[in-house]
């Protein structure tokens, strides 16, 4: 085995022990690379990190109590250079442009895992960026469609979990009208047929999380 | 006057007694001036007691009091001013008091007179005149006690009043001009007043008669004038006052009036009146009513029924009835169309058996121990006292000879110069009462008598010749047939021709034998017919047939007592229904058509009829054309000259409305509240002939189709009446069955309650309309919102499915593919590693399916389709608990608790899920022995208990845990929040766990949101 020094040290963030424990394995057999930790939450991987300090990290996004993006976020503030690649069992483009946005190096797919995972890791080591074709494709089918406005995010959201327009206005706090010419500018902008179709796209793109 | 008002009742205090016979004088010589003639009036032939009376007294309740004042409307309605001063009004069945309209003086002082344009004047103390019931115009005259009053052609009137400088004033339409001394009245005050025919007046007062040329005036000393009358021939009559009775004015002095039967000079005096007959009628102080007609005096009073014997007012109405008003009450005389004879008038008793009429003008009465006479209106008796033979005079014929024939008991005799002379019977044998006479063309008498048997006896020359003893045929009735031979009516029941000796023509009188077989009548005439009285109507023989006029005819009756044919050739039937009359061309018409409707004239009781058979002859015809007949009681006239005068067309008047028992006056245009009742409409028509024989119809436009034949019911009823516009309409029937042309109206309305109005309907309408749309919004909505609720559930479904597969299934296969490409990489290099990946890798494969089949059989909850909750779970929990491998074998039980209800679908997919979820742990991690599902429907809420005895959970970690996701229990917490459910895991280490679900019921239950009947309905519908 090399010295500690000459290899890649991992830092996987997943809440699925199953998958940690398949990337513990792969990384595991390789001779370049060492899993340094393993973390469950984003709150964890933040402690995590600053006491391990990574040469990269697998960041799932959808995580209890703290989610992917916002541990991203915690940690390139405090580690401007920390390198980070962005595991997601989705490829939604406005994921995808968030992720990147708040700093990722790499976005791969879950399902691409066993294939890319390594040559991503080493990639991302050597300080090049990585984004898997899907990936590339998603945002640039979606690159000219309107953004929808948080507010309209807040509202998807709520329809995603089954929500009434009336208990939707009384969660924020708002008149039914209000739902209602938002979830009329949501489908608009999504080009969603009725609201179930909306939830669907909100999730398939990322604007919503599950 | 002061003489006089004693004789008034006490009532009227200071009231002059006499004003009202210049009044009714006066008015009534108008009267005769401006009609067109008199309709009806009172033959100066007739008996004041043959006319018809009728009496309306206070004793039988008619009348509150006596009545002194009497006039009539040209509407034809009658007034009465009581003594006690009430106005009445009179249209021949009822008295309707009058009230005086607010702000019109009237009190018991007042005079009343109707003038010619339809005004009343009420006289008191102004002079007001009233037409339709509203003041036309009123007159301060000063001085009080109007009395006198008379009408100038051209409408104006004069008044006399109490006042001593000028008592006679001139009322014009809007001015009064008053005359006294200065203008040559030397009197004062007047008690009466008398227009003369040259503009002037004749004017009585206590002591002088002065006859005033508006200028001038003569004076003739009298005392106490009461009263003036002018008769027909222009002779002026005094009433006097104090016991000193009737004065004639003639040649500048007043003379008594003084006949054998009558001293004028002893009356104490009432009113004077001539009516239109030249009748003098005197109303007396207690001594009735007198009429005076040349030197006959008829007299009147209590005895004869009436009212009372002081008369105050008589008065002639436009029908020619003469009204008195007594103290009393008032009476009425009419002259009835049939007039009757009864011992009253002189006959000898009222048993008037047969009747004729003698060529010297005389007529005859066979009475019971007198023969009657009646000529020029007197009747005389002829008894045994100064003549009769016998009692009961018989049958009596004239024959061509001017012999009179008369039967009296059992014998004949000749009847000259007030003797009878007996016909020689032969051998002395008496013939019989004799029923019949007749002289054939030969101038044989042949006389039917009576005996056993029965005869037929031939004289000639006052010489019996034949006596024919007549079983075959025995004699009745006989007629003389023109053609020789006489008809003799047999006793039974034939109409026999017996001439030269032989019966040459038989048939019998009734159809069908039986009942009276007895023909009172026979005429045979000259064409060789011959016409029979019968029970079953006129029967007629012409040519060998027989043919009858019956009711199918038009007679009133099938029965006929007699008949005869008058001067004009009309024939007059005596009948039980009355007096029937048809004219000659009526009965030729029938002889051709024994089908034809006969025209006929019918004179009831009403008209003074009371028919009844008599024994003998019946029917007679007197030389000046008058109809007798003899009824076996009375002898009754009629003189068809003075029957040709119609009664005037009836008119009708509506006079009150009463609604719901309040009475409104019939004005135009009446409203009536909502929703009436009962509404009744009161009519009538003024007559006083025979009121009795006005009949109405009424129709109320807008209600009934057809008129209805009211008959003599002077009021219409209608009931409930919808709200609409409604006119009245009635017409009358005059006495003669005559029906006006022109019906009284009245216009009213029903007013609509606000429920019956259109805009109220409308409104109702909108509302309904209204109504339907909120319902039709509100089940739009409240599907609109199932579908939505369908639809949250749905992508909250999706949410899950999703979720579900992400958290478990894909995760799972992602860990999986990592360790198989790590075993991949440690191939063939490192086997022995590599197989230990793969035999991980494997394990977790395995448990991916069995995380992929919770997904799986998640879904298929939510196809649940049966509302089995309970049996959903229990199939769910066996399934379960033959999965578990383990070496323990767990029991699983379901309880349910309550009565099971439906739960709402989308609530019951999740009760479902979060107790698949509990049933999952219990049986997957708990290590259970038993597991427990408890099942609770309660009237407040749901509520679902799994319970296990397994490992249980440290609530410490159970708190972390529950947080972390495992136990799936955010998704059930999650759901439970969702539904607005309470979830309370409860659980310890070793002692098992319990998870509870609580809904409330207002949102557990489906039929706490059970439809309304409405929206059922709707539902319904809408399907």
């Amino acid at each position: 085995m090399k010295a500690d020094a000459s290899r890649i040290r991992i830092f996987a963030v997943d809440d699925h022990a199953l998958v940690r424990e398949g990337i513990a394995g792969l990384v595991g057999i390789q001779p370049d690379m060492i899993m340094v930790g393993e973390a469950s939450t984003g709150r964890e991987a933040i402690q995590q990190f600053r006491a391990l300090h990574p040469d990269v990290t697998l960041m799932d996004l959808q995580m209890p109590e703290m989610n992917g993006i916002d541990a991203l976020i915690a940690i390139r503030n405090e580690f401007p250079d920390a390198r980070v690649i962005v595991l997601t069992t989705y490829a939604g483009d406005v994921q995808i442009l968030r992720a990147l946005k708040a700093g990722a190096q790499a976005y791969l797919l879950k399902n691409t895992l066993h294939k890319e995972l390594l040559d991503t890791i080493r990639a991302v080591h050597a300080g090049k960026k990585a984004l898997s074709p899907e990936a590339s494709y998603e945002i640039a089918e979606h690159a000219t469609d309107d953004a929808l406005t948080p507010a309209e995010i807040n509202v998807l959201r709520l329809i995603a979990a089954g929500n009434a327009n009336k208990q939707i206005a009384d969660q924020l706090s708002i008149t039914e009208e209000t739902v209602k010419s938002r979830v009329k500018s949501i489908l608009s902008k999504l080009g969603a047929n009725d609201r179930t179709h909306a939830a669907m796209i909100g999730l398939k793109r990322g604007i919503i999380e599950l | 006057m002061g003489k006089i008002a004693p004789r008034r009742p006490l009532l009227l205090r200071s009231r002059w007694p006499p004003t009202a016979i210049a009044v009714t004088v006066s008015s009534c010589l108008t009267c005769v001036l401006l009609l067109a003639g008199p309709v009806h009036a009172l033959d100066p032939n007739k008996r004041l007691t043959q006319y018809m009376h009728t009496s309306w007294r206070i004793q039988d309740g008619s009348l509150p009091s006596g009545m002194y004042e009497i006039a009539q409307t040209s509407d034809g309605f009658l007034w009465f001013l009581s003594l006690p001063g009430d106005l009445y009004r009179f249209d021949g069945v009822r008295f309707t008091r009058w009230s005086a309209p607010a702000g019109v003086p009237f009190n018991t002082e007042s005079n009343i007179f109707a003038d010619h344009s339809g005004g009343l004047w009420l006289a008191g103390d102004k002079l007001v005149r009233l037409k339709d019931g509203v003041v036309s115009s009123q007159f301060e005259l000063q001085g009080r006690m109007f009395q006198a009053i008379s009408e100038d052609p051209d409408g104006s009137l004069w008044v006399v009043r109490r006042a001593e400088d000028a008592p006679l004033c001139h009322v014009t339409d809007s001015a009064f001009k008053c005359f006294g001394k200065a203008d040559g009245i030397p009197i004062s005050p007047i008690e009466s007043i008398l227009a003369d025919r040259e503009g002037g007046f004749w004017l009585g007062g206590q002591a002088a008669l002065v006859h005033w040329h508006r200028g001038r005036s003569e004076m003739y000393r009298s005392e106490g004038i009461q009263s003036l009358a002018r008769g027909p021939d222009g002779s002026l009559w005094l009433g006097i006052s104090g016991g000193h009775g009737l004065e004639q004015f003639k040649d500048d002095a007043a003379k008594p009036f003084v006949t054998p039967t009558f001293d004028g000079s002893s009356l104490d005096f009432g009113t004077l009146m001539f009516d239109r007959d030249g009748n003098l009628w005197v109303g007396t102080v207690g001594k009735g009513l007198f009429r005076i007609n040349g030197n006959v005096v008829d007299h009147y009073d209590h005895t004869n029924g009436l009212s009372g014997d002081s008369v105050w007012a008589l008065f002639e109405d436009r029908e020619g009835i003469v009204w008195a008003g007594t103290t009393s009450g008032i009476d009425s005389f009419r002259d009835p169309a049939v007039a009757t004879f009864t011992p009253t008038e002189g006959l000898g008793k009222d048993l008037a058996a047969g009747i004729l009429a003698s060529r010297d003008g005389s007529v005859w009465i066979a009475n019971f121990g007198s023969l009657d006479r009646i000529q020029n209106g007197t009747v005389s008796s002829i008894r045994r006292s100064n003549g009769l033979p016998g009692e009961q005079v018989a049958a009596m014929l004239e024959d061509h000879g001017g012999n009179m024939w008369v039967g009296v008991d059992d014998a004949l005799y000749l009847f000259k110069d007030g003797r009878f002379r007996r016909i020689p019977e032969p051998d002395h044998q008496p013939l019989g009462m004799v029923v019949g006479l007749a002289e054939d063309t030969d101038g044989n008498i042949w006389a039917a008598c009576k005996g056993k048997p029965r005869k037929l006896v031939r004289i000639r020359d006052f010489q019996v010749r034949e006596v024919i003893p007549a079983s075959q045929f025995p004699p009745g009735g006989l007629a003389a047939d023109p053609h020789g031979g006489i008809w003799i009516s047999t006793r039974n029941g034939d109409l026999v021709l017996f001439r030269n000796g032989v019966v040459e023509t038989k048939f019998p009188l009734n159809p069908k034998p039986g009942g009276y077989p007895f023909a009172e009548q026979m005429i045979a005439e000259v064409d060789g017919s011959l016409l029979a009285s019968s029970e079953n109507g006129l029967v007629g023989w012409r040519q060998g047939k027989v043919q009858r006029m019956t009711t199918k005819n038009g007679l009133p009756c099938d029965s006929l007592i007699t008949f005869i044919q008058d001067k004009e050739k009309r024939w007059w039937l005596y009948t039980p229904c009355g007096v029937v009359e048809f004219s000659d061309s009526e009965l030729q018409r029938w002889w051709t058509n024994p089908e034809a409707v006969v025209q006929t004239r019918v004179y009831d009781q009403f008209d003074g009829a009371q028919p009844n058979l008599g024994s003998f002859d019946l029917a007679a015809l007197s030389s000046d054309g008058r109809v007798w007949f003899a009824s076996g009681i009375v002898v009754q006239v009629i003189d068809p000259s003075r029957l040709s005068q119609k009664a005037q067309p009836a008119m009708t008047y509506i006079e009150s409305v009463t609604v719901d028992r309040k009475e409104f006056p019939a004005t135009a245009n009446f409203k009536v509240a909502p929703h009436p009742r009962d509404l009744q409409i009161a009519y009538t028509s003024p007559t006083f002939l025979i009121p009795q024989r006005v009949k109405f119809r009424y129709r109320l436009d807008g209600y009934d189709r057809d008129w209805h034949d009211a008959g003599a019911r002077r009021q219409a009823f209608y009931t409930d009446l919808p709200p609409g516009k409604y006119t009245f309409r009635v017409v009358a029937s005059n006495s003669d069955g005559v029906w006006n042309d022109s019906p009284a109206k009245l216009d009213f309305s029903v007013a609509p309650a606000y429920y019956q109005t259109n805009w109220f309907c409308a409104l109702c309408a909108v509302f309904f309309l209204a109504l339907l749309w909120a319902a039709y919004r509100w089940r739009v909505r409240q599907l609109h919102h199932h579908f939505e609720m369908a639809l949250d559930a749905r992508v909250a479904e999706r949410t899950r499915i999703a979720r579900d597969l992400h958290d478990t299934l894909l995760q799972s296969f992602h860990g999986v593919l990592l360790r198989f490409q790590t075993a991949f990489q440690l191939l063939p290099e490192r086997p022995v590693e590599a197989k230990e990946k793969l035999g991980t890798a494997i394990e977790q494969a395995a448990e991916a399916i069995t995380e992929g089949r919770d997904a799986v059989q998640g879904l298929r909850d939510s196809t649940l389709q049966a509302n089995n909750l309970a049996l959903a779970i229990s199939t769910l929990g066996e399934e379960l608990a033959t999965e578990s491998t383990n070496e323990r074998h767990t029991t699983f039980r379901v309880a349910v608790e309550g009565e099971s209800r439906n739960l709402h679908p989308i609530l019951r997919d999740e009760v479902y899920k979060i107790a698949a979820e509990a049933l999952r742990n219990a049986f997957r991690h708990a290590q259970a022995r038993q597991v427990e599902v408890e099942i609770r429907y309660d009237k407040e809420q749901f509520r679902l208990r799994v319970r296990d005895d397994g490992k249980g959970i440290d609530p410490e970690v159970l708190s972390r845990l529950g947080s972390e996701g495992h136990y799936g229990l955010p998704g059930m917490r999650e759901r439970a929040a969702l539904m607005g459910a309470k979830l309370t895991v409860w659980s310890e280490v070793d002692a098992g766990t319990e998870v509870e679900l609580r809904l409330p019921a207002d949102s557990a239950y489906e039929s706490t949101r059970t439809p309304s009947w409405f929206s059922r309905k709707f539902a319904k519908a809408k399907a």
